[in-house]
């Protein structure tokens, strides 16, 4: 320690520095969270002016409810397709943008555009391309693959879009990640490759990922969240929960209850399941992930 | 045969020439270092021959089959790398077969005996499974020069594989790599930068500057007859001393004179010096073959020693001019001293001041010899 400073001992002053922040997280974060929490006990009127507690009576309404157990599938389904999805081709044009060396800052601009978009302003792109009637997309989509393109009727076709709509929006976030993890691999590594005369696809199986795994893991768990929670607009612009409930997420599920139905008391027990939910996968998710991922 | 030549290879990188016309050759079952200081061009010419760059001009020939636009992994050449490059997720055994089971057709069973026998001529036997996290330096050096082994390739190529180790692990593995090269001789090329490496480990020794090369020879020849001014200031240690000077004649005794100095050639001088009376040299004479005598023909005002141990090295100027010479260890030399130096006539070297070329040795033997050796692997001179 040099001569002219002094240690700075005043507990107070701590205090104080850190105040803005202590300030800004409790407002915003803790007492929030809390709220939700005591609001999931209560059933609410009049935007929760009027509160009756009725202990896990929430609880027990949304678990025996099947159309909010439909959901809860139908959002780990989705989580599932979404945070795979976005992975993969992630991965796949990540590799690409890596072994490519002509044009790779316009490719590299492609790629991540839509990630660069809000996610409002994706879904209302996504719903034009693949619109039923007046898509760009649809009348070859109805060609070459046989299928009568009606994902405003049919439940299925609902879910497909909206998960197409949330990987290709995600994959920009997943590719500059993987970019700069492959960036990462020493090049003498690439040069051995080179030596030993393995195959493209090969050494990105057997030498890249496993170099990459602790941003992969980062990935999975950042990917996971977003498929719970960044799903909302997409939802709400395309389908609104629908056609007949098929992309009724929880997420949405709960925005209905909360703003549309006035039932803060349900929203927030949801809020809860879905918090517990998350946090429970990404615990999981990291716990494995300790034994594979090489740091 | 399993050589390796090329021929007028030229690298550039945009306006600059890394590799500029180098023939090489590389005789089967030999051990040629590539030596120089950094950025002449010497790991680019060993990439040039792996085929991880691409030359500009010129071609490179391997085992007599022309290779320049094969790629690496078809090339039948191992490499080691300074920074080792093993794949850090996987066990040593599984850097070593990596490239064995994906891209070649060998069975399990030959696989293994190979691991096996590389594993007990480098003494890691016990290391197979281990990752590389979990070995030290020189350890992880075994196991890359191990995935080499395993490979039984035409040729062996070496990026300053001992650089990343402490200077006794060096010194140990250098005797090793010398040992595996006596049992296995597989044609080996290995860059440096250390001319102490290139001496000691090349059956033959190529010594390079700017993109060229400027002598290819063995370590003896390249210290008693260094072709250029670059080798003979490069190799040694310390290297040769020069100075410019000018050729003076006195009927039939020839000096060399700069300033106050003057150092006489042993009779008989040859033609190639006597032509050149009045004419500006640069002479050159090593640390070794100094010594001190009274009344020497050289007078150095010393300005540092350094005890070696076996040697007092003592720097100095002569005239304008600094040099260095080798004393016996224990001298009685002070900073600030005058000592009185002479050069062994027998070991004096001239080059030419514009193009830097030996035109002549004293040592009459080691000239004729060089002569041989220059116009046998050097068919083409830029300097």
């Amino acid at each position: 320690m040099g001569v002219h400073e002094n240690t700075f001992d005043s507990t107070l002053g701590a205090y104080l520095l850190l105040l803005p922040t202590l300030v800004a997280i409790v407002a915003f974060l803790y007492y929030p969270s809390l709220q939700t929490l005591r609001f999931s006990f209560f059933q609410t009127f009049l935007f929760g002016q009027n509160t009756r507690f009725v202990g896990l009576a929430n609880f027990t309404e949304l678990l025996s409810s099947q159309v909010y157990l439909t959901s809860v599938g139908l959002t780990i389904a989705f989580a599932a397709i979404v945070v795979v999805g976005s992975l993969a081709v992630g991965l796949a044009v990540a590799f690409l943008l890596y072994e490519v060396s002509d044009g790779k800052a316009a490719y590299l601009i492609a790629a991540i555009w839509p990630y660069a978009l809000p996610t409002a302003v994706a879904g209302t792109v996504l719903l034009f391309l693949a619109h039923p009637s007046v898509g760009i997309y649809t009348h070859y989509i109805e060609a070459w693959f046989g299928v009568e393109v009606d994902w405003f009727t049919v439940g299925w076709q609902g879910f497909a879009v909206v998960a197409i709509a949330a990987i290709w929006k995600q994959i920009g976030y997943n590719v500059i990640f993987m970019l700069a993890a492959l960036n990462n691999v020493p090049e003498s590594l690439n040069e051995a490759c080179e030596l030993d005369g393995i195959e493209t696809w090969r050494r990105l199986v057997r030498v890249y990922i496993p170099l990459m795994s602790p941003t992969l893991v980062f990935l999975v768990v950042i990917n996971t969240i977003y498929a719970f929670f960044g799903s909302f607009a997409l939802i709400d612009l395309m389908t609104q929960g629908g056609p007949t409930n098929a992309t009724n997420l929880m997420i949405y599920q709960l925005y209905r209850d909360a703003f549309q139905f006035n039932n803060l008391g349900l929203a927030s027990a949801q809020s809860v399941i879905l918090f517990v939910l998350v946090a429970g996968l990404t615990f999981v998710q990291l716990r494995v992930s300790d034994r594979y991922a090489h740091y | 045969m399993t050589g390796i030549t090329t021929t007028d290879l030229v690298k550039r990188f945009d306006d600059v020439t890394a590799v500029d016309g180098v023939d090489l050759n590389v005789r089967e079952g030999e051990f040629l270092v590539l030596v120089g200081p950094s950025g002449c061009g010497k790991s680019t010419t060993l990439r040039l021959l792996a085929g991880l760059e691409s030359p500009t001009e010129g071609a490179v020939a391997i085992a007599d089959e022309d290779v320049t636009t094969t790629s690496p992994g078809e090339r039948d050449v191992a490499m080691v790398f300074q920074s080792y490059a093993l794949y850090p997720h996987m066990t040593a055994r599984e850097n070593m077969t990596f490239g064995l089971t994906t891209a070649t057709q060998f069975t399990d069973d030959e696989v293994n005996d190979r691991v096996a026998e590389a594993a007990e001529i480098l003494d890691i036997e016990d290391l197979l499974d281990r990752t590389p996290s979990a070995l030290s330096g020189g350890e992880q050096q075994r196991v890359a020069i191990g995935r080499a082994l395993v490979r039984d390739p035409e040729v062996f190529l070496m990026d300053e594989p001992l650089s990343n180790l402490d200077a006794k692990l060096r010194v140990q593995m250098r005797a090793e790599l010398a040992e595996l090269h006596a049992q296995l001789q597989t044609t080996t090329l290995y860059v440096t930068h250390d001319q102490v490496e290139a001496m000691t480990l090349g059956d033959r020794v190529a010594v390079m500057n700017d993109g060229e090369i400027q002598q290819v020879a063995p370590p003896q020849l390249l210290y008693d007859a260094p072709a250029t001014r670059f080798v003979a200031e490069f190799i040694g240690s310390p290297g040769m001393n020069t100075v410019e000077g000018t050729i003076k004649r006195r009927g039939d005794a020839v000096h060399v004179t700069w300033e106050q100095n003057t150092v006489p050639l042993p009779r008989p001088v040859p033609e190639a010096v006597t032509s050149r009376a009045g004419e500006s040299v640069v002479l050159g004479v090593r640390p070794e073959d100094l010594s001190q005598e009274k009344r020497g023909p050289l007078n150095m005002e010393v300005t540092v020693t350094e005890p070696l141990g076996d040697s007092l090295l003592t720097r100095g100027v002569v005239g304008a001019t600094e040099m260095e010479v080798s004393l016996p260890p224990r001298s009685a030399v002070n900073v600030g001293d005058v000592l009185s130096l002479t050069a062994d006539p027998q070991r004096l070297h001239l080059f030419d001041v514009e193009t830097g070329a030996a035109f002549y040795h004293s040592a009459d033997d080691v000239a004729s010899e060089a002569t041989d050796q220059t116009a046998r692997d050097a068919p083409r001179s830029r300097t």
